[in-house]
């Protein structure tokens, strides 16, 4: 990711998310958001959630506090914990094509969320 | 002993009394750039690097004390807030009950607060050093209360703690030169000291019992797993009857440690490492033992060590067999481990390449953290091979605390081969480059704001 996606993004989050906590650590900056919603069904309904900016990795990661149950009840499959700046998080994959030239930090974070959406 | 500690890694701590010591003109000053960290039980004040000021940053004093140009100071200022770091001011007086001396105090008081409104986020203070002692004030973040009772450990050939317990000239020299033989000052070394055993298994079983019969004050073991018919070969303590009922392999060990050492606590957490609640218990360790299966939680464990200055001893077993063979029970090639034991400060796992982001990546097939699977081993008859690596490991963890080993200091890495019973040191050091050793070496708490400070500085 380039410095200016980088800025942009922070900039984008920090308007969606006012609460935004923010720190720097080993070369990544780190973002905490609070009130992030899962699908709708999920349980729990909204959770903590954590964006990592790494200007060496192509696309930002996000991860949550909580790992939810899918709408189905179901524990979803790899999603493992990550221990990032001393704290606990649950990493999980989804299938974003990222653009960093196109994409809005709003369409990053949904777009990830939506992963718990699948019952598997 | 009182809740708040400074922690000097291995290295900064020598170059430290190195020039606190030298004799001069006047009264030499070290500066440590530090961050900090919070436990359920401790604040802890972690000492990432020194700065040691230069002959023409000193100014003309009257007192017995050191002053210093205000072009130094904001100099210094200015990197602890580019750093993120908090100051502190570290001086000598000998001596076996070190004291601020009046003019030490009143500078404190002047001077601390006015750091703490340039980095309100972490911890400032000024320190005097004795040769067994140490006095001084601290300012923790958001209070105005200088901290008087303070403790602080240095990393070196074993872990030093400072002020010393107070002891007869006999009972010290024994310390000094018998450390194995039960003293007072070695029972209350290791009575004194937490240990952390990540997985209770294998190996892990050996390290937890002989820990407490060592008589190790506390025992934190750390695993979410049961006993079952596989598994209770490897483990041992496990019984048939423990398998049958589907025990807790940590309920198991409470209960065997409470009959054989009811004195040592040991507390079972029912996690897996890297959970929160797993973490949180780790940061309060006096030392971390990780018996485990899989590199990704080696890293993790090795970047908490680091982070928090605590020393870690990693032990692991594998059994190769010949990948290439198209035979269905291929023979195994060797019987391979390794104990490696890590110092703040010191060789960590990636300065040597044994941890690296290629086998991390291999561990997942390239996939990436969520796609790492709980590895379950075949039950195979290993567990006096992992009592090997389990007993070396305790002797680290005691050598650790008690500092046996003597002038040589402790060996990071050995390897084991079971084939031949032999477990070989290898020479390792630690390397200027690592990235990871510059990242997380007591690198403490992230310090969460809502201001956003130098994002372009940090990514550019
Ligand atoms: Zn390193």
């Amino acid at each position: 990711m380039s410095p200016d996606t980088i800025s942009r993004f922070v900039s984008e989050i920090q308007r969606e998310h006012p609460g935004m906590l923010y720190t720097e650590d080993g070369g990544r900056i780190l973002l905490k958001l609070g009130g992030v919603e899962f699908p709708r069904g999920c349980v729990p309904a909204v959770t903590e959630a954590l964006v990592v900016l790494d200007a060496t990795q192509p696309k930002p990661r996000l991860l949550v506090k909580h790992k939810p149950k899918t709408p189905g009840s179901v524990d979803p499959r790899n999603v493992n914990p990550e221990a990032i700046a001393g704290d606990s998080w649950f990493g999980f994959s989804y299938n974003i094509a990222w653009d960093e030239s196109r994409h809005t930090a709003r369409q990053f974070v949904e777009g990830a969320m939506r992963r718990f959406a699948k019952d598997e | 002993m009182n809740n708040l500690q400074i922690r000097i890694p291995k290295g900064v701590g020598q170059r430290l009394f190195k020039e606190v010591i030298r004799h001069g003109p006047r009264e030499p000053v070290v500066f440590g750039l530090v961050t900090h960290a919070s436990t359920a039980t401790k604040e802890i004040v972690l000492v990432r690097d020194i700065r040691i000021p230069p002959e023409d940053a000193y100014l003309p004093s009257l007192g017995h004390g050191a002053r210093w140009s205000g072009r130094y100071m904001i100099d210094l200022l200015n990197e602890a807030t580019a750093t993120r770091c908090g100051l502190l001011i570290f001086h000598f007086h000998g001596g076996s009950a070190v004291r601020m001396s009046s003019d030490d105090s009143e500078s404190a008081r002047q001077l601390l607060p006015k750091f703490q409104v340039i980095v309100p986020n972490r911890p400032h203070g000024s320190v005097v050093l004795g040769t067994h002692s140490v006095a001084g004030a601290i300012l923790l973040p958001r209070t105005d209360r200088l901290e008087t009772a303070f403790s602080m450990r240095q990393f070196d050939k074993r872990i030093l703690d400072w002020p010393m317990p107070i002891a007869s000239k006999k009972e010290r020299q024994l310390f000094e030169r018998q450390p194995l033989v039960r003293g007072r000052l070695t029972a209350a070394a290791i009575s004194a000291s937490r240990v952390a055993v990540v997985g209770q298994s294998g190996g892990g079983t050996h390290v937890s019992l002989q820990l407490a019969q060592h008589g190790f004050g506390e025992i934190w073991g750390v695993d979410d797993d049961y006993v079952d018919q596989g598994n209770r070969f490897s483990g041992i303590g496990f019984g048939e009857k423990d398998a049958a009922a589907g025990k807790r392999k940590v309920t198991v060990l409470r209960r065997a440690i409470s009959r054989i050492a009811p004195r040592v606590r040991y507390v079972g957490l029912k996690a897996r490492v890297p959970e929160q609640v797993a973490i949180d218990a780790l940061k309060q360790a006096d030392v971390i033992v990780g018996c485990v299966n899989n590199l990704h939680a080696r890293a993790d464990l090795q970047e908490i060590a680091s982070r928090y200055c605590i020393p870690y001893v990693d032990i692991g077993l594998i059994l190769p067999t010949d990948q290439a063979s198209p035979e269905e029970f291929p023979p195994v090639r060797a019987i391979s481990g390794n104990i490696f034991t890590y110092v703040p400060g010191d060789v960590c796992m990636w300065c040597t390449g044994f941890l690296s982001e290629e086998k991390l990546a291999g561990e997942t097939l390239g996939r990436g953290r969520p796609y790492l699977q709980t590895k379950h081993g075949a039950d195979a008859h290993v567990l006096s091979f992992n009592g090997v690596l389990a007993s070396q490991a305790v002797n680290d963890v005691v050598n650790l605390v008690v500092g046996y080993v003597g002038e040589t200091g402790p060996i990071a890495y050995r390897k084991y081969d079971g084939f031949k019973g032999s477990l070989i040191p290898c020479d390792v050091k630690r390397s200027e480059k690592c990235m990871m050793c510059s990242r997380n070496s007591a690198a403490g708490d992230a310090i969460w704001g809502t201001r956003i400070i130098s994002q372009l500085s940090t990514v550019a």
